[in-house]
């Protein structure tokens, strides 16, 4: 196995984000998915980086108190009233 | 130019139509996330309710403008941002993604340094995770150290991350709802998601889950 060595460890992971979000140019694109083949700490990097983003768009939000609902009745009768 | 698409349209035209339904299904859909938004620019509970009631009756009052261009939560977090962004000017304050800074995502330590036989290769590589991909639950653990993990991030980092990777806009949305560039808005958002790996590393890498 021939290591790729153009592109340093310190490089890809700084390269991910563009890479999750396709923005990145076709050579390097190339050069970064050779680098993940035979780099399993940066491919390992890489799946934390996607596990962190699954798992934030996890966070739950707080549902809207029933004080908040009966505000929100009294604001849409009064602009039902007023259009 | 394009109609408001399906659900929203249909949303939109009840509400026109005086359907209380409507309305309070929307608030229940979205609420939570305009209190999230609004907790990054006031730092207190009351406040972002406040700001979040302000938000639905200037969508009220604005409900036929709405053209569908952007989904109704895009739409929303819009109108959110303004009016925050107008209540911070009064303040003198403000959050800046002009300047998405140069510091490395991965702290420089964790690479071999230039002096050696692979240089910017890792010294110290990411512990892996003991979690299999398709187990991605968020114990309450995980919440605890996300959410702080998020709080400690900078303003203009905390608003990326939240809206992009926790509600789930996309990166153009995000562009359009606070103003900022396409790249400083990736640059933003490498940043933020690099801070929140290394907060879960230690949750992950002693195998506590």
């Amino acid at each position: 196995v021939t290591r790729p060595v153009d592109l340093s460890c310190k490089a890809v992971v700084e390269m991910l984000t563009d890479y999750l979000e396709k923005r990145l140019p076709h050579e390097a694109l190339v050069r970064l998915e050779q680098h993940l083949v035979w780099c399993v700490w940066c491919d390992d990097y890489l799946e934390q980086l996607k596990h962190t983003i699954a798992i934030s768009g996890q966070l739950p939000g707080q549902q809207p108190s029933l004080e908040t609902v009966e505000k929100m009745k009294a604001m849409f009768a009064s602009w039902k009233g007023t259009k | 130019m394009n109609a408001p698409s399906g659900d929203d349209a249909a949303i939109v035209a009840a509400i026109i139509a005086g359907d209380e339904q409507a309305f309070l299904g929307l608030v229940n859909a979205h609420h939570a996330s305009l209190v999230r938004l609004a907790r990054m620019w006031v730092r207190d509970d009351a406040l972002a309710e406040d700001l979040v009631q302000d938000c639905w009756l200037t969508a009220l009052n604005a409900i036929r403008t709405f053209q569908g261009r952007a989904r109704l939560k895009t739409w929303l977090c819009g109108i959110l941002h303004n009016l925050a962004r107008a209540r911070l000017r009064k303040e003198r304050r403000t959050v800046s993604f002009d300047e998405p800074g140069s510091e490395p995502a991965v702290p420089a330590e964790r690479f071999r340094p230039d002096s050696h036989r692979w240089p910017g290769h890792w010294a110290s590589p990411p512990p892996h995770w003991a979690q299999s991909p398709e187990k991605q639950v968020l114990t309450a653990e995980l919440r605890e150290k996300l959410e702080e993990a998020i709080a400690e991030l900078p303003d203009n980092q905390r608003m990326v991350l939240i809206l992009r990777d926790v509600e789930g806009l996309d990166g153009e949305e995000v562009c359009n709802v606070l103003g900022v560039s396409d790249t400083n808005q990736r640059v933003l958002l490498h940043r933020a998601r690099a801070k929140l790996r290394a907060s879960l590393e230690t949750v992950y890498a002693r195998g506590g889950l």
